[in-house]
């Protein structure tokens, strides 16, 4: 039901337009060669695995931060119908995780594009894709369920992620490996960002490689922490929500 | 509760805390923050101690000036409040029409769409809804705009589309906050069959209004709330 509601929401959000949510994957392809073209010359990387590389990197990454930013006002964005129409108060969240990954699902042909174009070397590491699109999206519906009842009741949390998102697509592995960073200071970076965790779950087995021991236990750790946090918080805040809006 | 009381209310309290634009101020936060001082809200009593057992098949009619809790009260028995004391138990379904007349309108998609969109938002399937789209279009008298968007309807249009989508929804309990007797002439008079009909099926209505003659026309006993408080008889 919420899938066919976000699908319905998504079109009429584009309706009035010739490309509908197309705009977005051709937004995103732009960046992405602008990206690749620029950081891949100026670092000196092989375009032809750098391209992949940041095209599977920057797009999975929109998918998680549009996740992030539209779960997180998802209750105040939803307000009115939460105060006149009776309904599952979860329905906000499975919304906006859902328009999400439609929208990505629009974009993910770019990935499979440049996959085929640049003869990407498949492993028997693929069977670990399906799994990682699973597992980013339990993430971000999660996260929706959480930090989506925080943002109605402190407004400045909103601000703040946004803040942090922008700044995020820095300090993520997109346009930039973990071994450029490896013997520098600013190595911890990657090891404390959540985002890069789930993002190299995804993005290694396309490329061809195993993930690390290392991914599997941080994947797994934020996975579990904040599906606890998102299905303990939300049952507790559920009967509030109404006066915070 | 019995088997025939559709809506229980057991001592319902609903306050809110209210902050005030001084309670958002940093340099004050900051300043009591260093002086170990609080700035409490202000709590708003909406309603206070509000017992009611309705049985089920009765039809209420709330009035009462602005402010006294009328709305606050149907979205308790509705359930989308949950009183800050006491307990609201309601048996069945409730359809409310709380709201703007345009509450919960996509104003980009068609009527049709919406139609759609409010009853799967009520909890029916699409499967469910598809074969009633006929009986919609032709009862909220929209006829070929049922097909366009809703932002080239006028408000007249939008209050048909909404009040038949939702009851076009079968349910045990219906709550109106002023969502009766506010189209046309024509369309009242087939929203009064519409309602006569869901009366028929034993259906609870509890409707607020500033209007005595809608109250009059669709209510068998009313109650009066002022000040969170429902005033006896």
């Amino acid at each position: 039901m919420w899938w066919t509601l976000s699908l319905q929401t998504l079109r009429s959000q584009y309706r009035r337009t010739y490309l509908g949510p197309w705009w977005i994957t051709a937004q995103q392809v732009i960046f992405v060669l602008g990206l690749s073209l620029l950081f891949g010359t100026l670092m000196g990387q092989d375009l032809k695995s750098f391209i992949p590389y940041v095209t599977i990197g920057f797009i999975s990454f929109s998918w998680m931060t549009n996740m992030i930013q539209t779960g997180s006002t998802s209750i105040i964005a939803n307000g009115a119908s939460i105060q006149t129409a009776p309904g599952p108060l979860s329905l906000p969240a499975l919304r906006t995780f859902a328009a999400a990954t439609i929208q990505f699902g629009h974009n993910a042909i770019v990935i499979v594009l440049v996959m085929i174009l640049f003869q990407v070397h498949l492993s028997p590491a693929i069977i670990v894709a399906p799994l990682a699109l699973v597992v980013i999206a339990l993430n971000g519906l999660m996260l929706a369920l959480w930090l989506g009842p925080v943002v109605a009741r402190y407004r400045d949390v909103g601000q703040i992620i946004n803040s942090l998102v922008s700044v995020l697509f820095f300090f993520t592995p997109i346009f930039w490996t973990t071994n450029d960073l490896s013997k520098n200071q600013l190595a911890w970076l990657a090891g404390w960002n959540p985002i890069a965790y789930l993002l190299d779950f995804l993005r290694q087995p396309l490329l061809g490689s195993w993930p690390t021991a290392a991914i599997w236990i941080g994947v797994t750790v934020i996975t579990v922490a904040n599906t606890l946090g998102g299905l303990v918080h939300f049952s507790h805040t559920r009967d509030r929500l109404a006066y915070w809006l | 509760m019995s088997d025939t009381t559709a809506i229980d209310l057991e001592d319902v309290w609903v306050q809110y805390r209210l902050r005030h634009a001084h309670h958002y101020n940093l340099k004050r936060t900051v300043s009591n923050f260093i002086a170990r001082r609080r700035d409490e809200p202000e709590i708003i009593t909406a309603l206070r101690s509000v017992t009611l057992h309705v049985p089920a098949g009765a039809r209420i009619g709330l009035s009462g000036p602005n402010g006294a809790g009328k709305s606050t009260l149907l979205s308790v028995m509705s359930g989308l409040l949950k009183p800050t004391h006491g307990s609201a138990t309601v048996a069945g379904r409730v359809l409310a029409l709380l709201g703007g007349p345009n509450e919960g309108l996509d104003p980009e998609q068609t009527g049709r769409e919406n139609a759609l969109a409010i009853g799967m938002r009520l909890g029916e399937k699409l499967s469910d809804m598809e074969p009633r789209m006929d009986d919609i279009q032709e009862f909220s008298g929209l006829g070929r705009r049922f097909d366009h968007p809703v932002y080239t309807y006028s408000s007249g249009m939008q209050v048909r589309l909404r009040f038949t989508a939702i009851t076009s929804v079968r349910a045990d309990v219906l709550v109106v906050d002023e969502g009766i007797g506010v189209a046309d002439q024509e369309f009242n008079a087939r929203a009064e069959e519409r309602l006569a009909e869901f009366y028929g099926h034993s259906g609870t209505l509890v409707l607020a209004s500033h209007s005595d003659d809608v109250l009059a026309m669709h209510c068998t006993t009313e109650m009066r709330l002022s000040n969170g408080v429902v005033e006896p008889a």
